[in-house]
């Protein structure tokens, strides 16, 4: 019996520690991808290696925090057709209070670390000095960011409510936009800034804090206040989703028997 | 024989079409991303010639190839063995007349076909309607393409295969499988295409399985590839390889399977 039991330890310790080796050898991937894109170009658009790994270890860690955050809100279709949101409907608190804590999983630190880890490392090799306004320009990149990101959680699951089948159109925009955030969006064609800057806004929140963070001098015409009002966007873009999620909610129909 | 198994590859793409929301999702996720990388690449070329033997439209349409055949030529997710292997499901396959893994081959030609038409063709149309995917150089390469993007989607969901049998020894495969993903993934040439790899890195890839998926189609459809015949020449090999592991492992993990009666 002991010994049984020791073996099924052993086999859950086995594939712990293979899922932190996977992490740990996607994280390199990753960052080799973007060093061997440096070995053949120099710079892309004016912007270095490191700013480019500051901008993907931004957009890891606000990610890793807005899984951490909403990541349920995903498996909202599931959710419906088991019938089980009857149940978060008749708690005594908000259904998004009820379902977001049970986002939480363990290894979405590991995504979480790699994304602090490559913040860290480009502050150290572009000399950032640690000055009030830089930590500022960071923290309304990073929270707006996370925000914006829950937002688009929310908005596929609102979508749920119509669709009752897992809808996954919003993906587009939260995966898509963690791919468009990993370079500057000088580089994107205009209806693709159009679309990140005013309709998605990660691009807004990402690009202005980020390049007078660098001192970049191409700010796409947009005043260098632009970096400050992110946060604003980012929770008026949260606003609009949330009047939609309303609307979802109103519109419920229970599937369940 | 052979019509069993067609009659598999035929229910799995009939299967697929049903999920009529989550295709059409999946088609605009697609396209958001071609025009990404292709944005990308155009962008780093400017001022830069030739890298890597290939010029800006050569690597915008590697970018965009990219993006058409991932998945057809499928480089992540789950294939649905290691659930089976964990619900017991497998060994009711298992006692089919038939082979499970050419079964379960037949299964993913069929969703790969379905992509082809729905998610490949349309994507194409709209690369080629931008600009992006420049025509065929040589015609006479168009069956040869077909039949690598054949191959390389065997080599791919073969690897798969294999990475889910783990489920027959280990019971939570998460791990393995982000590990798994990432490798395949990065040396397959998606992220980057192996031109641009430093010559050390390329010569280790050469070695593995992973550009023989998707990297080999592109490079024949581009005509930039070394020896058409060679590289397919390794692609048959991979394929032969690829498949021995499987039923090895197969063998392997019949003996370790143990299902609780209920």
């Amino acid at each position: 019996m002991i010994e049984a039991k020791i073996k099924g330890k052993m086999s859950y310790q086995k594939s712990y520690i293979l899922e932190l080796l996977g992490y740990f050898v996607v994280t390199g991937i990753d960052f080799a991808a973007i060093y061997f894109l440096f070995e053949s170009f120099p710079a892309v658009k004016g912007w270095s290696l490191w700013e480019i790994v500051y901008l993907y270890g931004l957009g890891s860690s606000a990610l890793a925090i807005a899984q951490l955050s909403g990541e349920v809100l995903e498996d909202m279709s599931l959710i419906i057709r088991n019938g089980e949101f009857d149940q978060v409907l008749i708690k005594p608190i908000s259904p998004l209070l009820f379902l977001m804590p049970q986002s939480f999983r363990l290894d979405r630190f590991a995504r979480l670390a790699q994304g602090v880890l490559a913040s860290g490392f480009s502050f150290y090799y572009l000399n950032i000095i640690f000055s009030w306004t830089n930590v500022a320009l960071f923290l309304c990149s990073f929270f707006s960011l996370i925000i914006i990101f829950i937002s688009l959680f929310l908005a596929n699951a609102a979508t749920s409510f119509w669709t009752i089948q897992s809808s996954e159109v919003f993906n587009a925009f939260t995966y898509g936009g963690v791919e468009m955030s990993k370079f500057p969006l000088t580089i994107y064609k205009r209806w693709m800034q159009v679309l990140f800057l005013f309709f998605i806004p990660i691009g807004f929140v990402i690009f202005f804090p980020t390049s007078i963070l660098f001192e970049k001098e191409n700010l796409l015409n947009f005043p260098k206040f632009s970096a400050f009002l992110s946060p604003f966007i980012a929770i008026a873009f949260f606003g609009v989703i949330w009047v939609y999620w309303r609307v979802g909610i109103r519109h419920y129909q229970s599937t369940g028997s | 024989m052979l019509s069993i198994y067609l009659a598999f590859l035929e229910v799995s793409f009939k299967r697929q079409i049903t999920y009529r929301i989550a295709n059409w999702a999946g088609l605009f996720t697609n396209a958001f991303f071609l025009f990404f990388k292709v944005a990308l690449f155009e962008a780093i070329y400017v001022g830069n010639e030739v890298v890597g033997g290939l010029n800006s439209t050569s690597a915008m349409a590697y970018a965009g190839l990219a993006q058409v055949l991932v998945m057809v030529i499928p480089q992540w997710g789950n294939i649905g063995v290691g659930e089976e292997i964990r619900s017991g499901q497998v060994a009711i396959d298992m006692c089919r007349p038939v082979n499970y893994y050419f079964l379960t081959m037949s299964k993913r030609l069929g969703i790969s076909l379905y992509y082809v038409l729905m998610r490949a063709m349309p994507l194409a149309a709209l690369g080629i309607f931008v600009g992006i995917l420049i025509p065929f150089k040589n015609l006479a390469h168009i069956p040869l393409f077909i039949i690598s993007v054949v191959m390389g989607s065997w080599i791919a969901n073969s690897y798969h295969f294999l990475v889910e049998t783990s489920a027959f020894w280990i019971e939570n495969a998460r791990g393995l499988k982000t590990l798994s993903t990432g490798i395949i993934y990065f040396l397959s040439g998606i992220i980057l295409p192996i031109n641009f790899f430093p010559v050390w890195a390329q010569n280790i890839s050469r070695f593995l399985p992973f550009e023989y998926t998707i990297n080999v189609p592109i490079q024949i459809y581009l005509g930039t590839g070394s020896n058409i015949f060679e590289l397919m020449f390794f692609q048959l090999i991979w394929c032969l390889v690829m498949s021995a592991q499987c039923i090895w492992v197969l063998s392997k993990g019949e003996n370790q399977l143990t299902v609780h009666g209920g």
